[in-house]
């Protein structure tokens, strides 16, 4: 039971209902997050526009950010994000060894050199606070500047959406995938 | 870290000579307005015009200038249009940085949480982790939620009805959205080693 109610678009006001709009527009539907976002319209709005660049106008290719995506749900111990992130990786062309590695919190020895920079960023940021010199120029040399940017901060968004779907307790959707 | 290390990433800082003599290298070079194209000079404007200055994470964030801007805004509502108290706000964004170790984040805000009012007693024990016993039900309720939502990523049932009951459901949801925007902010300020001011008081 989640720790909030859905809200309904007919009960919000006109300039709530603009913002229910336009996150349903980008992403389908006004659920997860946003069925606790949406409780505050004026904070919903910003915060779906971050979102709205890294997932869908962000230089990151798709198998790379969904990956990291998984990561930072990982990390977040967010169980929604997960379940709604892994097939979509999966869509994106994330190989399902590196996805396993992710979810089962294993060592990164079984990844590609991309994955493994993908993979350690988000997991140091999360357990260090911090990139070491040698994972920050190896992440530098892969990703260039503006994507490794883009990674750090959308690590850091997922963060913000895990905390929202935890603290709420949003539940997962019948019928979601094994998660961890 | 060190300065010549910047060579080594591949990062020619354009102004280098003047960010060596100033303090310790940060991983990236601050940004210069005269170096954006025109629209990305519009979101620096709109950046400074808030802040009264591109510094600190929109320093990074500058390179990616149309992150930056939707960063910056939900920064704006969060700072300057929510509906949580300056005094809640503000320890709440010190209790984000403390867990995350954002240093930068802490010597920003630590002066803006004691011009909120916020109590030297409750900045105290944030700075050193140490127990909230001794502080009011409302500091409790704030920095308790922060610590969990970092240590354990959840709230439990108590805590979440404490801070229901104390903040209202709008409060909570925007402390909720601040605890985890600082901690974006965060991972771009240690990710990318943005230097503390020379003039900087000591964190933790």
């Amino acid at each position: 039971m989640a720790r909030l109610e859905e809200p309904t678009r007919e009960a919000q006001a006109p300039e709530a209902q603009a913002i229910w709009d336009q996150i349903a527009g980008t992403r389908g539907t006004v659920r997860g997050p946003f069925s606790v976002l949406m409780h505050a319209p004026a904070l919903a709005g910003p915060v779906a526009e971050v979102g709205t660049y890294l997932r869908f106008q962000g230089q990151l290719p798709g198998a790379d950010r969904e990956l990291a995506i998984c990561a930072s749900a990982r990390e977040a111990e967010s169980r929604y994000e997960w379940q709604a992130h892994a097939p979509l990786a999966l869509k994106e062309g994330a190989r399902p060894e590196a996805i396993e590695i992710v979810r089962s919190r294993g060592p990164v020895d079984g990844l590609t050199p991309r994955e493994r920079t993908i993979v350690e960023v988000v997991r140091s940021l999360f357990r260090q606070h911090h990139l070491p010199n040698a994972l920050y120029a190896s992440a530098l040399a892969d990703l260039g500047r503006e994507r490794l940017v883009e990674l750090v901060a959308l690590a850091g968004f997922y963060k913000l959406i895990g905390a929202v779907l935890n603290g709420f307790e949003v539940d997962l959707p019948a019928g979601a995938g094994e998660t961890f | 870290m060190a300065g010549s290390g910047q060579a080594a990433f591949g990062v020619q800082p354009r102004d280098a000579l003047q960010v060596d003599e100033e303090v310790n290298v940060a991983r990236l070079a601050n940004p210069k307005r005269e170096d954006l194209a025109p629209p990305s000079q519009e979101i620096w404007d709109r950046v400074w015009a808030s802040r009264g200055a591109v510094g600190g994470p929109q320093s990074v964030l500058m390179y990616v200038p149309e992150l930056g801007a939707r960063v910056a805004e939900l920064g704006d509502y969060i700072r300057f249009h929510g509906l949580l108290e300056a005094t809640d706000r503000e320890l709440a964004m010190l209790s984000t940085a403390r867990e995350i170790e954002a240093r930068y984040e802490w010597q920003a805000h630590e002066p803006l949480a004691l011009k909120a009012g916020v109590r030297p007693e409750a900045i105290e024990v944030i700075r050193s982790r140490g127990a909230t016993d001794a502080l009011t039900a409302r500091e409790r309720v704030i920095i308790g939620v922060v610590r969990s939502l970092y240590r354990e990523h959840r709230l439990s049932d108590d805590l979440f009805k404490a801070a229901l009951g104390e903040l209202g459901r709008e409060k909570l949801i925007e402390l909720v959205a601040l605890a985890g925007q600082y901690g974006l902010l965060g991972f771009v300020l240690n990710g990318f080693e943005v230097d503390l001011p020379a003039s900087a008081s000591p964190t933790f």
